[in-house]
């Protein structure tokens, strides 16, 4: 067990310290998540209702879509000098580089989680009547779930020629339940509804993010043969 | 040693590998040579344990793979044409990145000891995407050597090196074979490399056309033995 998080963590840090120097990935995600935040605040009128109803949609749609952005690049950094192969190489098991690998895309998918949620008060005034820390919550699961099949498909694509088109495609249908369930939750949270009445919808977070945590632990062996 | 047992790998109709089997003793110095799309390169994959036969079994000492692959993992080091080395990283993030992944004691020693080796401790500092293409494949011998392995693979390692590269690595391969490390070359060149040469393989449509020691071996030789075999 000792040797596994070892290996884990000698994985992400490597991940994030090759971001940070080439600052690749959270560039243009936070940039990405902001230039939807400010078009949206423009095409809309922030103080209308109507904002208020399509906000907790338009928060996870703007992380998906820049996550995205930065689950094509997680396997791409491996690709280059076929640093892959040389990871494969070493007596470490696949399952290892998928957790190391999807620890180190939460982290980076948290940086801009913090950057950007704090500007969705500022440009649509929005106010949450329910628990902050539930909500911090229902974001961290929902983040957890969509970074955990993300990295597992990015993985599928990761090979391909047209993997950067291919990975949206094949990830969303997988990702409808935990997406809905999250703005689902955050809907209710917003609108300060009692914890019984999201529950079920937290409940299915969780269960998604266990589904997406075992299946590929079992069929990462797979993905990684080298040919 | 190296075992291979009856190894066979298809790709789509292609039988990249028809039942090969070879065995290569401790110390021995092996090169492979072939035309392109012989299987050499597949054949190193799968001795190395990076890619599984379709049919067949890889020993190395007397272990099998199947269930000791992570344990035999550890006795092997790659040197390919790719670096395998990240260019955000410095070369000695890059070697503490794989001295960890192999579990090497006394790893900070152990890195200034193959980077003496190689020649780059002056650059042990500086990102790898600065670096030359004779310095990335000194930086990638050093890689291929943080956990001293006891088995060598080497796949067209002279590509793209520079006379001093190409040098550094006939001294290294040299100094590899005095300390008995069983070394498998893949190679398409006749000339370097070959002078510590004990072996030669000539692998043509998936199979060893041709097995033979290099001693008593005459000037000109592998080249008619080479061609003959893969004409035929």
């Amino acid at each position: 067990m000792g040797r596994a998080l070892a290996l884990i963590t000698t994985i992400i840090k490597k991940d994030l310290v090759s971001e940070l120097r080439a600052k690749e990935s959270v560039v243009t995600m936070v940039t990405f998540s902001v230039l939807i935040l400010v078009l949206f605040s423009m095409a809309f009128e922030p103080s209308r209702e109507t904002v208020r109803e399509i906000l907790p949609g338009l928060i996870w749609m703007s992380l998906i879509f820049s996550g995205i952005l930065g689950l094509n690049r997680t396997y791409a950094r491996e690709r280059f000098n076929d640093c892959l192969i040389g990871i494969l190489s070493s007596p470490i098991a696949p399952y290892h580089i998928y957790i190391g690998k999807a620890a180190s895309s939460l982290v980076q998918l948290f940086i801009v989680e913090i950057i950007t949620f704090p500007l969705y008060f500022v440009f649509y005034d929005l106010e949450i009547d329910g628990s902050l820390g539930i909500l911090l919550l229902t974001m961290l699961l929902g983040s957890v779930g969509f970074i955990l099949v993300g990295t597992f498909l990015a993985a599928l694509t990761s090979s391909l020629r047209s993997k950067e088109a291919l990975l949206p495609v094949i990830l969303f249908p997988l990702l409808v339940p935990v997406l809905l369930a999250s703005i689902e939750a955050t809907s209710a949270i917003f609108a300060g509804l009692t914890l019984n009445q999201y529950l079920p919808w937290l409940k299915l977070i969780l269960v998604y993010d266990l589904v997406f945590l075992v299946v590929p632990l079992l069929l990462f062996d797979y993905l990684m043969e080298v040919d | 040693m190296i075992e291979g047992i009856n190894l066979s790998k298809t790709y789509g109709n292609r039988n990249v590998l028809r039942d090969i089997s070879l065995m290569i003793p401790k110390g021995e110095f092996t090169a492979v040579l072939g035309p392109n799309g012989a299987g050499k390169s597949t054949l190193l994959k799968i001795l190395a344990l990076i890619s599984k036969p379709d049919s067949g079994e890889v020993k190395i000492g007397k272990q099998s793979f199947v269930n000791l692959k992570g344990e035999l993992k550890r006795k092997i080091g790659i040197l390919s044409h790719s670096s395998f080395l990240y260019p955000e990283l410095t070369a000695y993030e890059n070697l503490r990145f794989y001295g960890r992944l192999y579990d090497v004691r006394h790893l900070e020693e152990q890195i200034i000891s193959v980077i003496k080796k190689v020649g780059l401790l002056l650059a042990l500092n500086e990102p790898v995407y600065t670096f030359s293409r004779g310095m990335l494949q000194r930086l990638s011998i050093a890689r291929a050597l943080i956990h001293s392995p006891e088995v060598i693979f080497l796949d067209e390692p002279f590509t793209g090196l520079d006379q001093q590269g190409i040098s550094l690595l006939q001294d290294v391969l040299k100094d590899l074979k005095s300390s008995q490390k069983t070394i498998l070359m893949v190679t398409h060149s006749f000339e370097q490399g070959m002078e510590d040469i004990d072996r030669i393989l000539i692998i043509n449509k998936g199979q060893i056309a041709a097995d033979f020691p290099t001693e008593n071996l005459q000037s000109g030789d592998l080249k008619r033995i080479y061609f003959e075999k893969v004409a035929s």
